[in-house]
């Protein structure tokens, strides 16, 4: 009888000990042990991705550990929304030592004391090897906080048969691309696919001598960037240009594989997604056409260090590695991503001459940082394309609502 | 005498015995059931009750999760959030969406609900088949629920293409700010309407036949008996359903964060007071209005159970 009480009240105690298991903190043995920096984990905070994606960062990381086998490299995943998982990690302290981080946050970051300035572990004349727009966009104040590791810029896709059928070449200027977009729209195929983000039609305001911001304030609401939208929206209103919405597809690629449409706007993405989902489709890329100038914008991620890491130094010789020479041209030779490097860049194209193009887009864009405020940068000028799609507003009037609503 | 003497000797020495291992025995039970619900009250203090409490004091506060304080070093900044989340156009958006989809689903998705309940509640063939047919789409996650209304009413999609045999004009159903909420509206009524039939059919089996056969008797039509019998009778299982849809509807958040890829969009005719909040917490790095969203929308919900117990009656309440 007494036994059974004990035995029930233990089990009791296990249970609600048990509730508890998963919240201890785990502390790494080895980290807890700074002697000698032998046996140091390195933790590298990633967003999923696809399989070959997954597969181009592990076989970075087997490099590196084949070269340093003391530092291992353990990857934190953080599957779902990537900057929410970021961000709850960062609360609970339990960021990781290096980390992925997109250019269009890293204002904030920087701004939050997140990330620590890196200057003292690199080596200056070996960073002159980066695309300096692409570094750009994660300095501040004369101190670089982050590695990009790769990029992309925007290009124009366009579809080889309809412009041989309609007996074109790849348009170079404004004009160029009108007629492009007027020749290909016939049998139910649109010439121009349009997208109501400022991450596209952004391009275009810089080309018209525009701005998309100042530091960290709005600076759209100007007649160039009126003028660029008016532009940008002519191909809607001519029915030579549509939304991928209203071509039924979930986004710009599907657009091209299924032939709906001749022309996108779009990065590197695109070319894994036709190499797996329309080999049959002949496509080719240029830059974006020229408008008063060329204008172009530059997403890139960059390996970060979290200010809290214990290992600042060993976490850093990850990163160097894994945007180093060594490390780019495994990037280089998969052709998922263009390196960040110069010199990696010259390799990529030779392994991909038909993708010269995103290299020759690079020189003159903008690396897309738009400032602390960049998500609401972001949000009204994506509305604002809206209102002018729908016939909601004109563009003067939907910049202007757009300056508004930012403050 | 002396029996009894003895008696009574006995039972003065063993009641107070008998009492404090009462007592004890009470005690020990005490200590076991509090012991035995322990996993449960530590589950809730840690996970609903600490998180409940935690995000009432931020809605008083400046916070992000960004930020290198500690919640609690945070700035206290009084009803602040509260009145910059007022005037925020967006959220004044959100709530005029969210009321006018909680009109409109709500009433829609009940009397529905109650016309499948009364069908599979009579004496129709196959009436298990299809109380388990109407209750499949319960089971089935929003978000394939609402891929599915995707490619429905995209612009090439079925819906689309049957209108047209009718020569009707087509739409871009989800880019329209005019319908891009009826069709999350349509996804929410189709998707929770069994489990709403469920509830009313437990309550339409409480009504005993006896009652049915008395009006009969007495001549009553079959309108005459749900009106007076039926409806009367099943008036708690009603007022749990509005309460439940009602929250439910409140809180929409998964159909609108798909249909609008996240940004509650096109011209924020998608935005629900739920995306409203995820967005200002983590897209604009907001905790404290973040919070004090949540507790205005817990607020709104609270005092329209209220209005409805008053409603239906003191006697329904749960």
């Amino acid at each position: 009888m007494r036994s059974k009480k004990v035995i029930a009240l233990l089990l009791c105690a296990i249970m609600t000990a048990a509730l508890f298991a998963g919240c201890s903190k785990k502390t790494d043995t080895q980290g807890n042990k700074p002697a000698n920096d032998q046996d140091v984990i390195v933790t590298l905070g990633c967003w999923a991705s696809s399989d070959a994606e997954t597969k181009l960062l592990d076989d970075q990381i087997q490099a590196f550990q084949n070269a340093k086998p003391h530092i291992t490299i353990k990857k934190q995943v953080i599957t779902g929304d990537y900057l929410q998982g970021i961000q709850t990690k960062i609360a609970s302290k339990t960021a990781p030592d290096i980390y992925y981080l997109d250019v269009s946050l890293a204002a904030k970051f920087i701004n939050e004391k997140l990330v620590d300035p890196i200057d003292k572990y690199l080596d200056k004349a070996d960073m002159e090897d980066f695309f300096p727009n692409l570094l750009e966009g994660y300095q501040k104040d004369g101190k670089t906080y982050g590695i990009p590791k790769d990029y992309n810029p925007l290009v124009l896709f366009y579809n080889k048969d309809m412009f041989d059928k309609a007996g074109i070449k790849p348009p170079t200027t404004w004009d160029e691309l009108k007629e492009a977009a007027a020749k290909t729209t016939a049998n139910g195929v649109i010439g121009l696919t349009l997208e109501n983000d400022p991450q596209r039609f952004g391009a275009f305001i810089l080309q018209n001598g525009g701005k998309i911001n100042d530091g960290d304030k709005p600076a759209f609401n100007t007649p160039e960037a009126a003028e660029a939208l008016d532009f940008y929206y002519s191909f809607a209103k001519n029915k030579t240009g549509a939304t991928y919405k209203d071509m039924g597809v979930d986004w710009a690629g599907p657009a091209l594989a299924q032939k709906k449409t001749a022309m996108i706007m779009a990065g590197g993405w695109v070319i894994p997604f036709m190499t797996q989902n329309a080999p049959d489709v002949k496509y080719g890329m240029v830059p974006l056409p020229k408008g008063k100038q060329y204008g172009n914008l530059l997403f890139t991620v960059a390996y970060v260090l979290n200010k809290d890491s214990k290992h600042k130094d060993q976490a850093m010789d990850v990163a160097k590695f894994l945007t180093g020479k060594d490390g780019l041209k495994l990037v280089a030779d998969s052709g998922l991503a263009i390196p960040s490097r110069k010199s990696m860049a010259n390799e990529y194209v030779s392994k991909f001459p038909d993708r010269k193009a995103l290299i020759d887009a690079t020189p003159g864009s903008t690396v897309a940082n738009y400032g602390l405020n960049g998500s609401k940068i972001l949000d009204v000028l994506g509305k604002a394309g809206e209102k002018i799609q729908l016939g909601k507003a004109d563009s003067k009037t939907a910049l202007k609502e757009a300056e508004d609503a930012c403050k | 005498m002396k029996r009894l003497q003895s008696v009574s000797v006995n039972t003065l020495k063993t009641k107070p015995k008998k009492s404090n291992s009462m007592k004890g025995l009470a005690r020990r039970e005490k200590i076991d059931g509090w012991l035995f619900i322990a996993p449960f009250i530590i589950l809730c203090l840690v996970f609903f009750v600490g998180p409940l409490l935690i995000a009432f004091m931020l809605s008083f506060k400046e916070y992000s999760f960004l930020d290198s304080n500690s919640m609690f070093q945070a700035k206290w900044v009084g009803i602040q959030n509260y009145i910059s989340v007022f005037k925020n156009h967006t959220f004044q958006r959100a709530l005029l969406n969210t009321t006018r989809y909680s009109l409109f689903v709500v009433p829609i998705q009940l009397v529905i609900a109650l016309c499948l309940a009364l069908l599979v509640n009579g004496s129709i063939k196959g009436k298990s088949f299809f109380r388990t047919v109407y209750y499949i789409p319960t089971q089935t996650s929003a978000v394939a629920v609402a891929v599915v209304f995707m490619f429905l009413f995209k612009k090439d999609g079925l819906f689309n293409k049957f209108i047209s045999l009718f020569g009707l004009p087509t739409y871009n159903f989800l880019s329209e700010p005019a319908f891009a909420l009826p069709v999350i509206m349509l996804m929410a009524i189709w998707s929770s309407v069994g489990l709403y039939m469920v509830i009313f059919l437990a309550g339409l089996q409480d009504v005993p036949d006896s009652l049915y056969e008395a009006a009969n008797i007495d001549g009553a039509s079959k309108w005459q008996s749900f009106r007076f019998i039926t409806i009367p009778l099943i008036k708690p299982t009603i007022f749990l359903n509005v309460v439940v849809s009602l929250i439910g509807c409140f809180q929409v958040y998964d159909q609108a964060y798909v249909v609008s890829q996240g940004n509650g969009g096109p011209l924020d005719s998608t935005m629900t007071v739920v995306l409203f909040l995820t967005r200002t917490g983590f897209r604009e790095f907001k905790m404290g209005e973040a919070s004090a969203t949540a507790f205005i929308l817990f607020a709104i919900i609270f005092i329209l159970t209220l209005i409805q117990r008053k409603f239906f009656g003191e006697e329904t309440a749960m």
